[in-house]
């Protein structure tokens, strides 16, 4: 369950990268971190797995989107 | 360019793997970390604090005084965004305050939010007993003003959470966790000592109420910065203009 968690975190975090749309990398990014939640609560740091899933996966997100109304949308490189 | 910074983050990468093999494993009840402190705050966590989630008296109580700095931390970004945010001539986000008029989502969130809310009320209360505290209470509440300031739109949602309670709300929380601190002061114990309370119970559970007061003290200060940043971020600081 653990290395699965690993390699699904990894791969969100390398596709967030990769793609040109902005609105989609904030999207990966809070399954990166709603990920890395579920990887916290299995590791036993349930206080911190909930921290991570109401602020990395929730509020940061949210906040994410609220800035690209404010730039473009898709990235240069 | 773009090679040498693959080659530059490789090489980094295996040092962090390398630097990796030599943590202990998880779980290791001989890894340093282990060995010192931290038996004495699993094992006195009850008996100090009568509070079994030892995360929460580590928090509160061990460490009241980290908290109270990182409490202060979120607040400072808040009022760093508000500097950087408001004043400006950046434009408000007329796209993310404006209602949307669709029944569903309209209905869906008014059913959701007290639900989320009383759900957070729970996070915060029962922080002694399971996961969760005030921060993540305090964000949860956040969360579900957010949902209604996106949804509903930034006017239908003032009565809610007004905007300019944001940032007093914040600084609410953190005199209300700093006054828990300094009221124990003149009655004999140091600062952030809650078993000095004045409320006539006995030492662990007076620290048991003390964390209680403490979590509800960054329970509001989370809750007042989030809000404030996000509000900051749409509107650009400016009130009453849409």
């Amino acid at each position: 369950m653990i290395p699965l968690l690993f390699v699904v975190a990894i791969v969100a975090a390398i596709v967030a990268l990769q793609v040109t749309d902005l609105l989609a990398a904030a999207a990966l990014l809070s399954a990166f971190s709603f990920v890395v939640a579920l990887l916290y609560s299995a590791l036993g740091a349930v206080d911190v797995g909930f921290n991570e899933a109401v602020l990395g996966a929730g509020v940061t997100g949210v906040l994410l989107v609220v800035a690209l109304f404010h730039t473009r949308r898709s990235s240069v490189d | 360019m773009k090679a040498l910074t693959l080659l530059v983050l490789a090489a980094l990468g295996l040092v962090m793997l390398a630097a990796g093999a030599g943590l202990p494993l998880y779980g290791d009840a001989s890894s340093p970390a282990s060995l010192h402190v931290a038996d004495d705050y699993v094992r006195g966590s009850m008996k100090d604090a009568h509070t079994p989630n030892v995360v929460t008296t580590m928090i509160a109580d061990y460490r009241g005084f980290d908290t109270l700095g990182e409490t202060m931390v979120v607040f400072s970004a808040g009022l760093a965004c508000m500097l950087l945010l408001r004043g400006g001539e950046r434009r408000p986000v007329p796209a993310i305050g404006r209602p949307r008029n669709n029944i569903v989502t309209d209905i869906v969130t008014r059913a959701m939010i007290p639900v989320i809310q009383l759900f957070a009320l729970y996070v915060v209360f029962h922080g002694h007993y399971s996961p969760g505290g005030g921060f993540q209470g305090g964000a949860l509440i956040a969360t579900s003003i957010l949902l209604a300031r996106m949804v509903l739109g930034f006017e239908r949602s003032q009565y809610l959470f007004p905007q300019r309670l944001g940032t007093p709300l914040g600084l609410l929380g953190i005199a209300f966790y700093a006054g828990v601190g300094l009221v124990a002061l003149p009655f004999g114990g140091n600062l952030l000592d809650y078993s000095y309370l004045p409320l006539g119970l006995p030492p662990h559970m007076l620290r048991n109420w003390g964390i209680l007061f403490v979590e509800i003290g960054v329970a509001l200060a989370v809750t007042g910065t989030l809000i404030s940043i996000f509000d900051d971020l749409t509107t650009g600081g400016q009130t009453g203009e849409r």
